[in-house]
This record gives C-alpha cells, structure tokens and sequence, in this order.
C-alpha cells in the first residue's frame, strides 16, 4: 500500500504516482470500461479572514482525494474518494465502473469522445513570489492595511470584510489513452466587501483579484491603492442619485465588458449550453454581433487566474476565438461535445463549415477531485478596437458609463442582467453626476449588435463564475459602447 | 454509516489542548451521496462519492485559528490540531472573543432521517429520475429537459468542544430537480426549473417533470409590456433568490452589529406589511435544513424575526450572541455559500436562516390571480446576487414572468425588469396565499407586492 504524506521533493514519488494511477486505470478497462480516467489532487489551502479590523479566524486546509470517471456502454460513471491509497483507489474505480453500468441501461444516444493525443507531462509552476514564502503573520499584516487605509478615509465607512486564500497543490491525471499529466497548481485570491452609511444612505462596493502568477499579485494591488480604489467608490455612491430607468446609450468600462462578455455571451458557446439550445445554437458560422466585435476565450494568458497547461481531460488548453468580427466562428468545447459537434457539422452547409471550427480547446474543468469536469470558461474577453474613452463619449446627449459590476447573470435565452457598482451619467459627451443601485440588462444578441465602437484599452481582471461548481476565471476587454441597453431604475 | 465520530473529535480536542490551546472545537462529518443525472432528455451519468474530515477550531486566548482535512485517520486528526494551534498562533488577538458555546438541553426534531433513502441503489435512484423525465417528455414535443438529476444523500455529523459539548447526528436527504426549455422555431423559453426535495423519502418526480414542463412551454408565448408600477406575485424560488441577498442578511446579528442591516435599530418598529409573520424554524418537521443543533452544537430553536408586520429579532451564533450577552439563536452554518472553500467540515461557523418561514394566509392562488386587473407573476429572478444587502436595493431582471390581465395569466413577458428597495416592498405586501411549500431554505407561500417598478423597453 502506498500512503502519500507530503508533496515532497523525493525522486520516485512521481513514479510510484505514475504507476499506481496506470494500473488503476487499467483495472477500470479490465472491468469493460471503454474510456477510464483518474485525476488525483493534494491542495493545500490557506485562508484568511478579516472584518472590521479584527482576524475572524486564519486557517489551513489539506485535502488528498481522487476523482474517476469512466464510460462503459456509451454512459458515464463518476466516483470520488478521500486518500490516495492503491485499495481506494481500485475501490473508488470499481464503484465508477458500477455507476456507468447501471446509467447504461438507459442510456438512448451513447456518449463518444472525440480522439486525443497522448501526452506526458510534467508542469512546474513557477510563481513569481510564492505564497508559502510568506509568513501567515505578513498576509494578515498586509489585510489589516488594506483594512485601516479603508477605515482612516472616512467616519461613514462602516464594515470591511477581506477574504484570502491561496490554494497549492499538485494534480496527477491518467487516462485509458495514454496521457499522463502532473500539474502543479496554484491560486492567490482576495476578495473585498466593504459597506458605507450616512443616515438612512447604504453603500457598499466590493473587490476581488486573483492570479496564478503567484503572490506578486498582491504587490500589483498594494492594500493602500484598493483600499483608496474602494472608498471612493463607497463615498461616491452615498452622494449618487438614482439611475432613471429606461433605454439609453451605455459606455461600460473593461471590468462590466468582462462580466458582460462572460456571463451575457460567453455561457450561451460552452458547447453543452449550446447545444441544449442556447440562442446561438442554430447561429453557429453565422453574423451574430457587430463587425466590430471579437471574442475570445484563452486559456494561456499569462498568469490569468483562469490560466492553465493542461484541463481535466488532459486536453491542452488553447486560446479560442468564439465571435470574430461579429461571426460564431468556435465554441468552448470538452471531448465529449467536440464530438457530439462533429456529427451536428457535417449537416451543415459548406460555407458554414468553413468560417465554423469544431476542434478540442480545453474547456474542462473540474473544481476538485469531488466532481467531474464540466465545460468551463477561462479567461474571457473582447478584443480591444481602435477608439479613445473620449471619443467614446463623444456624441452622447445622455447616457451612462458603468465602470464597476457587482453581479451579473444570464439565461439560454439571451437575457442577462449585470448588477453595477460604479457608475455615471454621460451628459453632452462628458461624465457627469455618479448613479448608484443601477443596473442594466438586454438581450445578449440585439446588445452586441448595437455595439457601435470599441476602445483600444485593455484590461482583464479575475472573479470566479458558478455552474454548480466554482471555477476561477479571469474575463475583461476595452470600454465599449452600446447604442442602448435598458437601465433598471426611476421611471 | 461510522459511529466512531465521537471519538474522532476527543481525539482532535485532547491533541490541540496537549499543543497549546485554551479552547478546542471539533468538527466533524462523514457523508455518502449517490446521484443520477439528466442531460439533453436522457439519463447519461450517474455519479458516487464518500467525502469526510474534521475541522479543528482553536483559540489561545483571544486567537482563533482553524485547520482541516478531508481524512479520518488519527494521524491526519493529529496534524489538523497542530495545524490549528499553529494558525491561531499566527493570527492577531479578538477582544471580542468570549469563547465557544457551552452545552445546552437539544431539542427532538422529526423526519429528518429515512433508513429507506440509505438502502436506495443506484437503479432505484435511475428509476425515479426515468419518472421524472418521462413525465416531462410526454407533457409536450417541444421541451428539451436540459439537465436535472435525483440524488440521495445521507450522513452524520458530530461536534465535540473543550466546553462540553458532545453531540453526534444522522440524517438524509432526496432531491429531485430538473430544468427545461421549450423551442418552437427559432422562438426559446428562458430556463424554468422545478423540484422536490424531502429529508425522508417522499417525493413526487412526476410532479416535477410535468411542471418543469408546463412553465417552459408556457414561457413561449411572449409579449412586450409596458412600464410603469402594477402589483405583482413573487412564488418561492422568486422569493426565495430575492431574500438571499437582502432580508437574510438585513437579521443577521453579524450584518446588524457591524452597521450592515436597514433593520438595525428597528426592534419592536412596523418594518414589513402587518399581514407578514416570519419565524426562522430550525426544528420544522422535515425541514431541509432541520437539525437538533447547529454548526457550533448549539440547539437549534424556532426564532420569530417578524410578528404582523413587526420586527422582532435577530439571527445569532455563539460569538455574535455572547457580544450581547444573550444566547445563540442556533443560526451558525457551516457551509459558506461564496467562500472559497464548500465543504461543511472545511469552513468555520457563520450566521445563516435555517428553515425561513413565512406564515401562511387565507388567499387561494386562483383569488389571489383573479383580483389582478393588471400586474405580473414572477417565478425566478436573474442578478439576485447583484442587489444591495445594506440598502435592500435591487434592479433584477424577472424570468420566466408572466402578465397577469383582468385576474387571469396572459402571456410570458421577457426581459422586464423589477427596480426598487426590498424593504419597502415588504412594506407593500397586499396579500399572501395559502400553497405553502419549501423550496430550499425558505418555506412560504405565494405572495402579492402592490406597486412594484417594472422596467421594459
């Protein structure tokens, strides 16, 4: 029996790792499972929790654990098991085995996976300052900065919650076809929630970054500047009027594009979405947006917090163009529904196929070894186009500029609604008075068609997206503006 | 089932006292789900996991520190209490820190717990999610069951803390939920979800499908509307999304202390309708999140928050309580929804409803409908999470949605939005209607809102 203690440094560990997951993986097939794989994790975690001033509570976390999914008869089964032991793990791959059996007997259309290439690897993270060495002490110091500097701007600041985390870990993956990954992985993450009153006025506003570069995201964002970034904001909001509701003309700001591009356009091309019948589905290879719009879904941008080498099928991850001048030219596929794509494009007509890819992209991703991986956006964004923010103002009577999201959310059927922040009224091409409890929402299609400019700034930030597991993503672009959206406000 | 949980936490307790620790809390938790899922009208996946650990909540003197793992083992129990000790060590000093709970009398809760559900095998689990979707197939060629599932779920917790506190208990879990939409052409309905869920084995999969169903296919027919304010009926999942990011919080002892909550400082004041009554029960029979203690071992109790229309307390955990010199409500949760870990033995305690219950009225649905000239049933809310929890602030998109005109349900209407602050809306409820169910946290029926801002093109 092996028994891992550590993710130490010790020479054979990876091949008493390698062979230990093989042989599991060999005994799923032997058990008549036509696809098996096994993705083992040990994550450490560090979490810090702060209100107001005081630490609520620092804690660590350790987790080993394996998940394994298998097909057998076209139907899949999945289990997942704590520890990493060799009986666990033939259990935990005898019980996948049973799970895809019995949701064979109904299955009606059996699942396929589209052909991969077998690889190895070893990823080796190399963190431009790593968390581990940085005290516990010196990560509590630098959120009771940020926490003091937010405080000290002003008496009707009123509460402040930080959360951190950073999460370190190795991922040993194998696979009935060949591949063999070990991945390391690491995540720093902060999340700001703070609040405001002045009489019966309540504001609060919030901040979230994240990196898989390593702690030095921390020295991007030093606690100071989101601090004073946060409490404007808060002091903004207790002066702002409320929006009037209605359609307007909206420049919104890199951050609102990010969640706009993600949760308004980026859910309707996860291929299981799409094809379950999002808007797009009959659009795919067609003109959905304005010409002047790009979109793209990479999964190699360089410390992106939804960056990674390789995904949870072993696929390596790509850099994926959905929307190129205003056409749906790919979606965000797994093996599964690259496959399933394959057969739907052979019935289309040719020029569809030509401006339309079906191709493996590495799109899934699992949150960790308790579930399966599901198909999940990266780092989303638009491309950034060729004007000024002053000429994206320009000509604008009234309107208004969003700048900060505070939540968003979208339905297959191409509504969505995006919760603001921080935002302003445009008046005569200039920014004006701050608005506050606004939001504005449309219909994700008819909204990138009225898109009428696009700036040539860029900016992708981090935030973690939710479908039924929690996935780290980055989203971001340039300013756009929209000839209308509807804003949620006075009438 | 283990029965050994008891032991497992001593053992965390003794080992974080031997290392230093004034006061120990162990968490801990064994926990076995099996699953089926639904997805594209078949069922493709089914899904089996064990999942345990302990978490070890320490102070020494005033510093809290917490360490977890996701085993059992003695070794690994060890490690975690010396994980701990050395997190609280690194921590600052909590002048508000006045220790963990000490034991109290537990109160009996019922149908919490079916052996039936911890006998069910994967292909009776298949049987019932076949039941469902059948029964959402056959309702009409146009709806396409998107995803859903049956899952079971069984399992024990136990905490045990320096103070006292022993206590260990089992329950269950079946749930049942699919989400659809209708095409018809190049026309979509938006997502309409429907489920069941019941803590003993007691569900109607067949209920589920045909609704799923009938919302989705009804959602096809839509039409523009105009702006402008109407009365509108919020059902549960509705209700249930607007009060998670608004009301819940605005009684949360935390948000109240830490000048958060609207409703701070409105003890015995007219905050809501005089016809609204809401007790946060944590011993409902059956309840979903029914239990005899909560996340911290202290007994679960039933807390009036509102009595006709007044306000009438707040929602505490142990720390939040002892700041006030008054005993936890029971509300300490382990499971944050947003943090970044979701495993209950892998967070801390923080303040959440149990078993939020509106009290039901004398309206029937049909007369609640009728007496609409003009005004909107909204079902599901889209950017719940995207409203103010301070302000109560909120600027949601309703779907589905459907126009209510001359006291009978027209059309669906999309993309309308609903704007406005959640306490004053409570403010304006005019009626509310006798179908209680739960749905998730929140137990309640129908409810009607005068004068509600809808926002369309």
């Amino acid at each position: 029996m092996i028994i891992l203690i550590s993710v130490g440094e010790s020479k054979d560990k990876g091949d008493l790792m390698k062979d230990l997951l093989i042989k599991t993986v060999e005994f799923g097939q032997k058990l008549g499972a036509t696809y098996a794989e096994i993705r083992l994790q040990e994550i450490y975690k560090t979490v810090i929790s702060t209100k107001d001033g005081r630490v609520e509570v620092v804690t660590e976390g350790l987790e080993t654990g394996a998940g394994i999914r298998v097909l057998v008869d076209g139907a899949w089964g999945f289990s997942t098991v704590s520890g990493t032991s060799k009986e666990t793990l033939m259990e935990g791959m005898e019980k996948a085995v049973k799970m895809a059996r019995a949701a064979s007997k109904s299955i009606k259309e059996k699942i396929e996976l589209a052909d991969v290439k077998a690889v190895e690897d070893k990823v080796k993270v190399k963190p431009k300052v790593d968390p581990r060495d940085v005290s516990p002490e010196e990560k509590v110091d630098l959120l009771l900065k940020l926490d003091s500097t937010l405080f000290s701007i002003s008496n009707s600041i009123k509460s402040c919650t930080i959360d951190y985390a950073d999460i370190i870990g190795t991922q040993y993956f194998a696979s009935s076809d060949g591949t063999y990954i070990e991945q390391d992985k690491l995540y720093v993450w902060s999340r700001i929630f703070a609040s405001a009153r002045e009489g019966d006025i309540f504001a609060s506003g919030r901040e979230e970054f994240g990196s898989t570069a390593g702690f030095v995201i921390w020295r991007q964002n030093p606690p100071e500047e989101v601090a004073r970034r946060l409490g404007e904001r808060l002091l903004m909001q207790l002066k702002a009027k409320t929006p009037k509701g209605g359609a307007f003309p909206v420049v919104m700001g890199p951050n609102v594009v990010g969640v706009f591009a993600h949760e308004a356009f980026g859910h309707l091309a996860e291929a299981d979405l799409t094809y379950a019948g999002s808007v797009i589905k009959d659009l795919i290879g067609k003109q959905v947006a304005s010409p002047l719009i790009t979109i793209i879904d990479d999964g190699t941008l360089e410390g992106g917090f939804g960056s990674f080498r390789y995904d949870d099928e072993g696929v390596p991850a790509q850099k994926t163009i959905l929307v190129k001048d205003g056409v749906v030219v790919s979606l965000m596929f797994n093996r599964e529904y690259t496959a399933k794509f394959q057969k739907i494009v052979e019935g289309l007509p040719e020029d569809i196929r030509e401006t339309f890819e079906v191709k493996l992209t590495g799109n899934a991703r699992a949150e960790d070894f308790r579930v399966p991986p599901l198909i999940r956006m990266r780092n989303t964004y638009i491309k950034p186009g060729d004007y000024s923010f002053e000429e994206l103002l320009e000509g604008i009577k009234f309107g208004y500029y969003v700048k900060y999201f505070r939540g968003g959310q979208a339905n297959l059927d191409g509504t969505f609604q995006v919760g603001i922040q921080e935002a302003y009224e445009i008046v005569n091409g200039e920014i004006g008075d701050p608005v506050r409890n606004m939001s504005i929402s449309g219909n994700t299609l008819e909204t990138l068609k009225k898109v009428d400019a696009v700036g040539k700034d860029f900016e992708v930030g981090a935030g973690r997206c939710g479908k039924g597991q929690t996935a780290f993503v980055g989203d971001g672009g340039p300013h756009v503006r929209v000839k209308e959206l509807i804003v949620g406000g006075e009438m | 089932m283990r029965d050994d949980l008891i032991d497992i936490g001593e053992l965390g307790v003794s080992e974080a006292l031997k290392r230093g620790a004034t006061e120990v809390e162990a968490y801990i938790s064994w926990g076995r789900s099996l699953g089926v899922k639904i997805e594209h009208g078949q069922i493709s996946f089914s899904t089996v996991g064990i999942d345990n650990g302990i978490g070890i909540r320490v102070a020494v003197g005033k510093r809290v520190g917490f360490a977890y793992a996701n085993s059992l083992s003695p070794d690994k129990v060890k490690e975690v209490a010396e994980r701990a000790v050395s997190a609280a060590k690194a921590s600052r000093e909590d002048k508000d820190w006045r220790g963990l709970p000490e034991p109290r009398t537990l109160p009996t809760v019922e149908d919490v717990f079916d052996d039936r559900i911890i006998k069910m095998d994967v292909d009776e689990v298949s049987e019932i999610a076949k039941r469902m979707l059948d029964s959402a197939l056959e309702y009409d060629k146009r709806v396409i069951p998107i995803n859903g599932g049956v899952s079971v779920s069984y399992g024990t917790v136990a905490i045990v803390n320096s103070k006292g506190i022993r206590v260990e208990e089992k329950g269950t879990l079946i749930y049942a939920g699919l989400a659809t939409i209708a095409r018809d052409g190049t026309k979509v309905s938006p997502v309409c979800y429907e489920t069941d869920h019941s803590r003993v084995l007691k569900i109607d999969p067949e209920w589920v499908g045909r609704e799923a169903a009938r919302l989705a296919v009804e959602a096809l027919k839509t039409e523009k509307v105009s702006p402008g304010r109407y009365p509108v009926i919020f059902d549960q999942e509705a209700l249930s999304e607007l009060w998670e990011y608004t009301l819940t919080k605005a009684v949360q002892a935390d948000f109240v202390q830490r000048d958060r909550s609207a409703l701070k400082g409105k003890l015995g004041e007219q905050v809501a309708s005089e016809i609204l009554t809401i007790i946060d029960d944590g011993i409902r029979r059956g309840g979903y999140n029914t239990g005899s203690f909560d996340g911290e071992g202290v007994p679960s109790q039933r807390t009036v928050i509102i009595e006709s229309g007044i306000l009438r307390g707040y929602l505490y955990d142990n720390y939040t309580a002892k700041k006030e010199n008054r005993s936890s409500t029971g509300n300490a949760a382990r499971s944050p929804q947003y943090g970044p870990v979701a495993v209950d033995y892998a967070s801390t305690p923080s303040i959440a409803p149990t078993n939020f219950t509106v009290i039901e009225g004398d309206f029937k649905v049909d007369e609640m409908i009728s007496e609409i000239k003009e005004g909107f049933y909204v079902r599901g809310i889209q950017g719940a999470h995207s409203s103010n929890p301070e302000s109560g602030e909120i600027s949601v998109v309703a779907t589905p949605c459907w126009k209510i005109e001359r006291g009978e349900v027209k059309h669906a209407v999309q993309g309308a939005m609903i704007a406005g602050n959640m306490f004053e809306m409570l403010k304006r409820i005019a009626g509310i209607a006798n179908n209680t169910r739960q749905f998730f946290y929140l137990v309640s029926p129908w409810i009607m809102v005068e004068n509600v801002r809808i926002v369309s093109k």
